[in-house]
């Protein structure tokens, strides 16, 4: 296939078989907010899980890390293999030893996601020591390293600061130290410039790939950011109401889009100017149905202007042809067998 | 071209327990007959205090607002509620809970006391109508509305006492990219429409570049560009403009200085002497630090504030 530069396909990291997370509602009934989506991550690679709100991207990487509210949620995994080994079969403890160590979270809203009451010393260096043999004076060096690799300006004088007194750019940048106290070995990033300005937010997703470059992590990059997709990751999953609905490189999907979901959202962005071109915005009728009122074939049906009777009795199966893959019946080129 | 909106060296303070902060520092710019102004900057940078002032909102501390060239008082906001609305970024928090989508819609003409009660019911059904939002759901709540759906009813309640200028204040920052298309068809359709003048306030400069004519890019209070959509698109000048360029996919921007911003915004309560921008720019010379830079006219209608910009002003422009 012509296009794709991908033949050497990196050993996963991560491999994801059938996640799904199940949320109870209130007449006992369930509802499958993510359904059974596959993916994986490889040594070095960032896959960017892109949606709508609504579309279960961040509730699959809770899942993973089994932070998801267990009151309300069930999660199923026919299996999950991180390293070679399924955590999908780990206890809460031996969760709870990968988190932060071979697996590190970086979120939207550094501001709670930080502890108020604590100096960004306090808690770089709790992280530190809990996952590396060091002492105290070790910690606090290898505080200062790690502020410096996420350029922090002035490191030594930020170690004293709370959280609050920081700006959102300083404090993704420290969220992203603590990330990397535990040398992880994957980066799970939820929507981590969403809150930030343009110029701020460029420079983080500069600094996350660098990172991810530098240190040969592997990287799984959630964000409903078209353009942050294209600057960071190197493999793309779609997602719309709890499933993967494409997936392949980058500029593949960017350019040659197969799942007519994908090439509306692209088409939808504003690109060119209506003063000039008098051009109309691209529109997706209606929205994104809930988990519960899914339709009970494909989930896009409602709002595609291809569906056919087929499209409405069962869901399309994620096929792959290569490293690229579209779960649609009607598909917007045909692709060689 | 008659102007709609004029505005001159407004300014706005706000006391704070720390200091005075000089949210909008002197602005002026005007706006015509069914045109949009955009307007970038990023947060903090005074673009909603402006916008609330315009409205009246909030008191500005000084200058001039005139509406079809009558001046107005900027500081009594009931002398322009029937010429000017305001569209909000949160259609939740900026809709009442406890009315229902046909009394948010009616309320703004029970406040100015116009038509009667029958042509109000008629003219509130027309209005939501027009925005798409049928009739089935004239009796609901805001919260059983989607985003997409109350930003339709926000639409349609500054639509009510039919103005003929429109602040919109990041009105599609809080939809997803399928539903912004859908707000923002809309909102151009009204305006060639009705003949609206929009007051277009967005920090994604792809959605600014889509609906405006006429763009401004704020930094620190201050304008420090405006000119034509095609001229801030291709041959932006300030390098503030450059950087925030830099961001987006723009491939159409004329070759000229490369700008990377390596800092974030400097404290507003005291800004930098001299050019506020100095600080994080990385072409700044000494004269930035003592002198503030004026808007200056490089070509038509395009404006820049900065003292370097006539150095690349020719390269640039060269092959728009």
């Amino acid at each position: 296939m012509a296009g794709i530069k991908n033949a050497q396909a990196p050993r996963p990291l991560l491999d994801v078989h059938n996640l799904s997370v199940a949320v109870k509602l209130a007449s006992k009934a369930r509802a499958y907010a993510v359904d059974k989506v596959s993916f994986s991550v490889g040594v070095g690679e960032t896959l960017a899980l892109v949606g709508e709100s609504g579309a279960g991207k961040s509730l699959t990487a809770m899942a993973l890390m089994r932070l998801h509210k267990a009151q309300t949620m069930d999660v199923e995994a026919d299996r999950i293999d991180l390293l070679g080994r399924d955590i999908a079969r780990m206890n809460d403890r031996e969760i709870r030893s990968i988190r932060g160590s071979t697996v590190a979270m970086i979120f939207q809203d550094p501001l709670s996601a930080l502890n108020p009451v604590l100096t960004v010393e306090r808690q770089l260096v709790e992280s530190i020591v809990l996952h590396n043999d060091m002492s105290r004076s070790q910690a606090r060096k290898r505080a200062l390293e790690l502020l410096d690799m996420v350029r922090i300006p002035a490191a030594g004088s930020r170690l004293s600061e709370y959280s609050h007194r920081l700006s959102g750019g300083m404090r993704q940048r420290v969220m992203i130290a603590m990330a990397l106290a535990g040398n992880p070995k994957l980066i799970l990033a939820d929507e981590p410039t969403t809150a930030l300005d343009v110029t701020i937010s460029a420079q983080i997703l500069d600094l996350l790939k660098e990172l991810q470059r530098d240190l040969g992590v592997g990287m799984l990059f959630i964000t409903h950011d078209l353009h942050a997709v294209r600057t960071v990751a190197h493999r793309v999953a779609v997602m719309y109401s709890g499933r993967i609905v494409e997936t392949g490189d980058v500029s593949k999907v960017f350019n040659d889009p197969s799942h007519p979901y994908t090439e509306g959202l692209l088409a939808a962005r504003p690109h060119g100017s209506f003063v000039g071109a008098a051009h109309r915005l691209r529109e997706i009728p209606g929205t994104v149905p809930a988990p519960a009122d899914r339709p009970a074939g494909c989930a896009f049906a409602p709002r595609c202007n291809r569906r056919t009777a087929e499209c409405e009795v069962r869901p399309p199966p994620l096929e792959y042809v290569g490293p690229a893959g579209f779960a649609c019946y009607h598909p917007l080129q045909e692709v060689p067998a | 071209m008659t102007l709609r909106l004029e505005v001159a060296d407004l300014v706005v303070r706000h006391k704070t327990r720390k200091g005075t902060v000089h949210a909008v520092a002197g602005v002026s710019f005007e706006i015509g007959a069914g045109q949009t102004l955009g307007l970038v900057g990023e947060s903090g940078c005074g673009k909603s205090s402006l916008a609330r002032a315009i409205v009246g909102l909030n008191k500005p501390t000084s200058g001039n607002l005139a509406i079809n060239g009558t001046a107005v008082d900027p500081r009594r906001p009931s002398s322009r509620a029937r010429d000017m609305q305001m569209i909000f970024q949160d259609p939740y928090g900026s809709l009442n809970p406890r009315l229902t989508v046909r009394e948010l819609v009616e309320e703004p003409l029970k406040v100015h006391r116009l038509r009667s009660r029958a042509e109000r019911r008629e003219w509130v059904k027309a209005l939501l109508d027009r925005v798409g939002i049928p009739e089935t759901m004239h009796d609901r709540l805001p919260h059983q509305l989607s985003g997409g759906q109350r930003q339709r009813v926000g639409i349609a309640r500054a639509l009510a006492l039919e103005p003929k200028i429109i602040i919109c204040d990041e009105p599609v920052s809080a939809l997803d990219v399928s539903v912004q298309a859908q707000v923002l068809n809309l909102l151009v359709d009204l305006q060639r429409e009705q003949d609206l003048s929009y007051l277009f306030i967005s920090h994604d400069l792809e959605v600014i570049r889509y609906v405006s004519h006429w763009i401004a890019v704020m930094y620190l209070g201050v304008i420090v560009e405006i000119g034509p959509v095609d001229r801030i698109w291709k041959s932006p000048l300030h390098p503030y403009t450059r950087a925030l360029m830099q961001t987006t996919d723009n491939r159409e921007m004329q070759a000229g200085p490369e700008v990377k911003l390596n800092s974030e915004l400097p404290n507003p309560l005291s800004p930098p002497s001299g050019c506020r921008f100095r600080t994080r720019c990385p072409l700044a010379i000494e004269r930035c630090a003592q002198e503030e830079p004026q808007l200056r006219e490089e070509a038509a209608g395009h404006k820049v504030a900065c003292h370097r910009a006539q150095e690349w002003a020719s390269r640039v422009s060269a092959a728009a």
